[in-house]
C-alpha cells in the first residue's frame, strides 16, 4: 500500500519528537465526573490504565471535559491542553461529544500554528450523534486521525462511515486485577445465595432491558427446563432500566420492563419460577463472586449499542463459559480455541425486529449443561485475557504512531445519516409510519449480524 | 377480591397523564402536576397509577376500570370535594393507606388501599434528603418542633445530600417572601456534623448507584403524594428507602401483595376504616378558601406517627 507524503512526513515528525524528547506529549482527555453508565465508568478507567503502562513513551497530561462543565472549568481545561502542546490529543470517553470542545481548542491551536494528531475510542453511541461529527469534519480535516473501534463487527458498522485505512480494533480492556480465575468455584458464595452444588447456574449481569430480550430469555429457560427436566438455575444480577425499543416506536415508562417481567413470572409453574433468582442491583465489587460461582454467562442482547460487551469480558476474564448472541461486539468473544465454550446464538434482522433463534438458544443451554464441568475455566480466562487485558491493550495502542493517516473527510453516508438525525429529532433509523426499523439501519446495523 | 384486581389489571389501559396530547390534559391538571414535579412524574404500572387532578368531568372518572390514585392528602381532598359521591362509576381505586381516613362514606365500596412496603434497613451512613419545599405541602409550623426528635433516628455523623426542590404554591397565590427552604435546610444541617451538600435532579438520580445512601422522604404527611415518583424509582434500584410517616388510623385486611421492584412491595387492603374523618374535613376545607390550609395541615400532623 502506498503511504501518502503526509503520513510518511507525520511518522517521521512524531519519532522525532519521541527520539528529540524521548517522550510523546499525549493529553487525555475525559469526564472526570464518572459516566452514568456503569460500564462505560470502567471502560474510561481502563483505558487510562492501558495508557500509563506506556508512560514510558508517553507524556500524558489529563484533562477534565465533563457534561455540563462550567464556562470556567471548560476555558481553564481548554487552555491546560492548548498549553500543552501535545502531539496527540486522545478522547476517552463516549460523552460529551469532542466537538463541543474542539470548536474552542481548534480555534486556539490554529493561532499558535499548531495542529496535534487525535485518536477517538468509538463507543456504541456513537450512531446517536450524526450530528455532531458531521460538525466535528471540518475542524479535524488534514490532521492525522486515528479511530478506534471495540470490535470487528463495529469496526464493519463504521467503515460506512469512516475511510476502512483510519480505522482500527481496540478491545475495552478488563483489569485482570479485579477479574481473573482464582483456580476454583466460589462454593461458599453458592450456598450463600441458596444455589445447590449440582445444578447448572446460568447467570446474566447488567442492566435488564427490553433490547436485551431478558423477557424471551425467561421463558426460552423456562421452556427449555421443562422439555429437559435439566437441574439448572437462572440468576439475573442487574436493574430493569425504561430504553424500550425508540426505533420501533416502543418507548417505555418506569417500571413498565419489571412488570413485564413479573407478568411472565405470574404465568410461570411455582416449580420454574423456583429456578429464576433475580438479585436486583449488585455493585460492580461484587461481580468477581458471582461469576466464580456461576457456571455459565448467558446475554442474548440484541441492543443497537452492544458494539463490545463489557459483562462478557469481564466473565470471561474471570473463566466463565458464554452463551451469546451472534451479534456486534458479542461475536468477538469467541476467540480461537473456544469454540466450544463460546456458544454463538444466531440472529436475522428484519425490518420489524430483530429475530433470536431461539431453538439454538436452548440447544446452547443444553451444551452448556452437559459439558460446562469438562471446560477448563483457567484456558477460557487466559485466552480472553490474551485480548482483552489491560496490558494488551497497552501493547495495541503503543503502536498509535505507526497507524496515523490524514483525514481528509467523513464518507457521504454519514452526511446523510446527520441530515436524518437532525429533521427526524433523532429518530434516524425509525420509519414512524410503519413502525419498523429504515432502510439506513439495515444498511447500517447488517454488519452487526453474520453475514448470510 | 385480589383476583378480579389482577383481573382488571390486565385489561386495564395505561393512562399516560403527561402525555401533551391526553384529552384529560387540562391547564390545571398541568399546573398542579408541575407543582408536584419530579414527584409527579410518570411510571408505569398495571393498576394505572395516576392523579385526581386529571378528572375534571364525572364521565372521566368512569373511564377507566382500575386506577391506582397517586394523589397526597392535598389532591385527594380536592377530588372528593369535586365528586362527593360515585354516582355511575364502578372504577375501582387504590388510595394509599395512610390517607385512607379521607375517602368518603359513598365511595368506599369501590375504594381499596395500598401500602408501600419498603425494604427497610438500618439507616447508612450517607443519607439523602428530598421533598417538594413548599408551603402548601410541608406542615413546617409543626414540623419545625419535631425535625430534631425525627432526625435522631440518624447518625449526626452522617454524610448528607438534599434534593430541595422549590416549587410554586399551587392555590396560595400571596407574594410574600418566602424562607421555607432556608428552615428547612437550617433545621436539617444544624443536626448534623457535616456540611449538607446539594442536588439536583441529575445529581440525585446518580446516587441511585450508590448502595450505600439511603433516601429520605421529608414529605412525612403525604400531603403532596401518596405514591411518588421519585420513590418508585429508587425502588426500581434497589435503593434503601427511608419510611414515612404512618397515620394510625387504618387497619384494613390485606388481600395481596404486589411487586414494586426485586426488594419491595406495595400490600393490599380492603376494609372498613374505623375512623371517618372525611365531614371533619370537608367543613374545615369548605370554611378555608384554600384546600389545605395551615390548620388543615395541623390537623393531619396531628394524627401523624414519626416512625
Amino acid at each position: 500500500m502506498r503511504l501518502s507524503t503526509s503520513v510518511i512526513f507525520y511518522v517521521v515528525q512524531l519519532f522525532s519528537a519521541i527520539s528529540n524528547r524521548g517522550m510523546l506529549k499525549v493529553c487525555v482527555v475525559y469526564s472526570f465526573k464518572p459516566s452514568a453508565w456503569v460500564s462505560c465508568q470502567k471502560i474510561v478507567t481502563n483505558l487510562l490504565k492501558a495508557y500509563e503502562l506506556n508512560q514510558d513513551q508517553l507524556e500524558l497530561t489529563l484533562v477534565d471535559f465533563s457534561n455540563r462543565i462550567t464556562d470556567y472549568d471548560f476555558v481553564a481545561s481548554g487552555t491546560k491542553l492548548v498549553n500543552a502542546k501535545p502531539d496527540v490529543v486522545l478522547f476517552l470517553d463516549h460523552q460529551p461529544h469532542p466537538v463541543y470542545f474542539l470548536s474552542w481548542v481548534m480555534r486556539e491551536f490554529r493561532e499558535i500554528d499548531h495542529t496535534p494528531a487525535f485518536v477517538f475510542h468509538l463507543y456504541g453511541d456513537f450512531s446517536l450523534t450524526f450530528k455532531e461529527w458531521v460538525a466535528l469534519e471540518p475542524l479535524i480535516e488534514k490532521a492525522n486521525v486515528l479511530w478506534y473501534a471495540a470490535s470487528e463487527r463495529q469496526k464493519a458498522m463504521l467503515t460506512e462511515f469512516i475511510p476502512e485505512e483510519q480505522l482500527h480494533v481496540c478491545p475495552f480492556p478488563v483489569d485482570p486485577k479485579e477479574f481473573r480465575w482464582n483456580g476454583k468455584r466460589d462454593e461458599a458464595f453458592r450456598k450463600e445465595m441458596g444455589w445447590k452444588d449440582d445444578e447448572t447456574v446460568f447467570i446474566f449481569t447488567g442492566r435488564l432491558s427490553r433490547q436485551k430480550r431478558i423477557h424471551q430469555l425467561l421463558s426460552t429457560f423456562a421452556e427449555w427446563r421443562r422439555e429437559t427436566q435439566a437441574n439448572a438455575r437462572i440468576v439475573f444480577v442487574g436493574d430493569p432500566d425504561k430504553v424500550g425499543e425508540p426505533w420501533l416506536g416502543k418507548p417505555e415508562y418506569d417500571s413498565e420492563y419489571f412488570h413485564d417481567l413479573m407478568e411472565i413470572m405470574d404465568e410461570m409453574s411455582e416449580d420454574d419460577r423456583a429456578h429464576v433468582h433475580f438479585t436486583g442491583f449488585r455493585p460492580n465489587k461484587e461481580l468477581p463472586r458471582f461469576y466464580h460461582a456461576a457456571d455459565c454467562l448467558v446475554n442474548i442482547s440484541v441492543h443497537n449499542d452492544e458494539d463490545y460487551g463489557m459483562t462478557c469480558a469481564e466473565a470471561q476474564a474471570s473463566g466463565l463459559p458464554l452463551i451469546l448472541t451472534d451479534w456486534a461486539g458479542f461475536h468477538g468473544f469467541q476467540r480461537p480455541g473456544l469454540e466450544n465454550e463460546v456458544q454463538l446464538v444466531p440472529v436475522r434482522i428484519d425490518p420489524k425486529g430483530k429475530l433470536i433463534n431461539l431453538k439454538a438458544l436452548k440447544r446452547a443451554f443444553s451444551h452448556m449443561h452437559e459439558n460446562h464441568k469438562s471446560f477448563n475455566r483457567e484456558k477460557i480466562a487466559r485466552t480472553s485475557l490474551e485480548w482483552t487485558s489491560v496490558a494488551n491493550v497497552a501493547n495495541i495502542v503503543s503502536r498509535n504512531p505507526t497507524r496515523f493517516k490524514v483525514f481528509s473527510k467523513f464518507l457521504p453516508l454519514m452526511h446523510h445519516a446527520g441530515h436524518r438525525e437532525y429533521y427526524t429529532k433523532h429518530n434516524t433509523f425509525s420509519d414512524f409510519k410503519k413502525k419498523s426499523f429504515n432502510d439506513l439501519y439495515m444498511k447500517v446495523y447488517r454488519h452487526y449480524v453474520r453475514p448470510s | 377480591m385480589f383476583d378480579h384486581l389482577k383481573h382488571l389489571s390486565k385489561q386495564a389501559n395505561f393512562f399516560l397523564g403527561n402525555r401533551w396530547n391526553s384529552p384529560l390534559h387540562t391547564a390545571a391538571a398541568t399546573e398542579m402536576m408541575s407543582c408536584l414535579w419530579p414527584s409527579s412524574d410518570d411510571f408505569y404500572h398495571p393498576l394505572n397509577p395516576m392523579f385526581t387532578p386529571f378528572f375534571a368531568e364525572t364521565r372521566q372518572v368512569t373511564a377507566y376500570d382500575v386506577v391506582l390514585l397517586r394523589d397526597g392528602a392535598h389532591t385527594l381532598l380536592d377530588f372528593y370535594m369535586r365528586f362527593p359521591a360515585p354516582k355511575k362509576s364502578r372504577t375501582l381505586f387504590l388510595v394509599n393507606a395512610d390517607l385512607y381516613f379521607l375517602v368518603p362514606e359513598p365511595w368506599r365500596p369501590q375504594t381499596l388501599a395500598y401500602r408501600i412496603d419498603y425494604k427497610y434497613e438500618a439507616p447508612t451512613k450517607k443519607l439523602v434528603f428530598y421533598g417538594l419545599i413548599s408551603e402548601s405541602f410541608m406542615a413546617w409550623n409543626r414540623f419545625r418542633h419535631h425535625i430534631d426528635k425525627w432526625l435522631k433516628q440518624f447518625s449526626p455523623d452522617a454524610e448528607v445530600s438534599a434534593y430541595l426542590a422549590i416549587r410554586n404554591e399551587p392555590m396560595n397565590h400571596n407574594w410574600d417572601d418566602k424562607t421555607l427552604a432556608f428552615e428547612v435546610t437550617a433545621g436539617i444541617q444544624n443536626y448534623f456534623k457535616n456540611k449538607i451538600e446539594f442536588l439536583n435532579f441529575d445529581n440525585l438520580k446518580k446516587q441511585g448507584s450508590n448502595p450505600e445512601a439511603t433516601f429520605v422522604s421529608l414529605d412525612l404527611l403525604r400531603t403532596a403524594v401518596g405514591f411518588c415518583a421519585m420513590e418508585n424509582m429508587f425502588m426500581g434500584q434497589a435503593i434503601k428507602v427511608h419510611p414515612r410517616g404512618i397515620y394510625q388510623a387504618f387497619n384494613g385486611e390485606k388481600i395481596g401483595e404486589w411487586p414494586l421492584s426485586f426488594g419491595h412491595k406495595m400490600s393490599i387492603y380492603q376494609g372498613e376504616c374505623p375512623d371517618s374523618d372525611y365531614s371533619t374535613f370537608f367543613f374545615m376545607k369548605k370554611m378555608n378558601a384554600y384546600p389545605l390550609t395551615p390548620k388543615l395541615l395541623d390537623t393531619l400532623a396531628a394524627r401523624l406517627t414519626v416512625v
